[in-house]
């Protein structure tokens, strides 16, 4: 997979991430090396295929983010959450994913109380919650649109 | 850490978000519809190309910048605050849609167009729109966070230490991934991304 980066930094180079000895050493490299110009030279080419305009949502998109927005629901990251001990949050957490199993073996609204966890999970940055999540086979719930 | 570097960023970006933090909604209005279509596309590509579960999670995405607008920080970039975001969220989702190999290729993508181009023909159209699609198939058979790294770094703009940040990694661990995302692509797409001449094949 890796046969044309022969050069360890050509993608920190191609990337801007280099100090400028760091870019001269590179480019001293490529100016001998045919393999690492034409790695350097393709990658250029993907990112500009990645990078073109995107186009534009339609009108209704911003009219749904607004009334998300401003117009439902509670905040998901409460301060008060924020403030809690570790442990307590580590508990409460293990509870809510708990509660979820629970949930999804009675069949009850399965795909909000996922939805509800994961919110949960991302806006805590939890990896031990999606870790618990990560384990409860998708298969049982019916929650795949 | 922060969200400084501002490759990618709109010229009123920081001006919308400093409004928005004052609970300007025309700002937030303004601050979605410059910002929307970088972040669906995006977020199409890093869940397999699902157009609904993208326009949720950038939906989300916004709803918690509205929600979390008093504790923006001015020193940050908006652009990679809300790439981060959305990123993070569309990982979240991931393990939902994994079992689901959808492939669908985006529309209106393709390759970059060319300056003077304006009226591209219709045999340079169907190559676009060919290599829109392997480009979108070869994104979803990545690893997921190769995926992600690529996609931080080509459409977001974000440095190696700001995508490290929003994947819970290193930069040096960010760079391998670019590394080993970019080789693949470069020999599954072979023909389609060469030097010099993105987009043509024979």
């Amino acid at each position: 997979m890796r046969e044309a980066d022969r050069h360890p930094r050509i993608h920190a180079y191609l990337d801007g991430e280099l100090d400028a000895a760091g870019s001269r050493a590179v480019e001293a490299h490529l100016a001998g090396c045919d393999a690492c110009r034409e790695s350097l030279g393709s990658s250029r080419a993907l990112g500009a295929a990645l990078s073109t305009p995107a186009p534009p949502p339609a009108p209704a998109f911003v009219v749904a983010v607004r009334a998300r927005a401003l117009h439902r629901g509670l905040p998901l990251a409460p301060l008060w959450w924020r403030g809690l001990p570790v442990a307590w949050r580590a508990g409460l957490t293990a509870l809510a994913a708990v509660s979820l199993l629970a949930g999804a073996r009675l069949g009850r609204e399965v795909a909000a109380e996922r939805a509800a966890a994961a919110d949960l999970a991302a806006a805590l940055d939890a990896p031990a919650t999606a870790a618990l999540l990560a384990q409860i086979p998708p298969d049982t719930t019916g929650a795949a649109r | 850490m922060g969200f400084e570097s501002a490759s990618m960023e709109p010229a009123d970006g920081a001006d919308l978000m400093a409004r928005v933090a004052r609970d300007d909604e025309g700002a937030f209005d303004a601050l979605v519809a410059a910002y929307a279509p970088k972040l669906l596309r995006f977020a199409r590509r890093m869940l397999g190309g699902d157009a609904a579960e993208a326009e949720d999670a950038v939906q989300e995405a916004f709803v918690r910048v509205w929600r979390a607008r008093r504790r923006w920080r001015p020193s940050a970039c908006v652009s990679t605050y809300l790439f981060t975001i959305v990123a993070r969220l569309c990982l979240n989702r991931r393990r939902w849609l994994a079992r689901r190999p959808a492939l669908d290729p985006i529309e209106g993508e393709g390759a970059p167009a060319q300056p003077g181009d304006a009226a591209p023909g219709p045999e340079r159209l169907a190559v676009s729109r060919q290599l829109g699609a392997a480009l979108a198939a070869e994104l979803a058979a990545l690893p997921r966070n190769q995926r992600a790294a690529i996609l931080l770094r080509h459409e977001g703009g974000l440095r190696y230490d700001e995508i490290a940040a929003a994947l819970d990694t290193s930069p040096g661990a960010v760079e391998s991934l670019l590394s080993r995302a970019r080789a693949r692509l470069r020999s599954r797409l072979a023909g389609w991304v060469s030097e010099g001449n993105p987009g043509s094949r024979g």
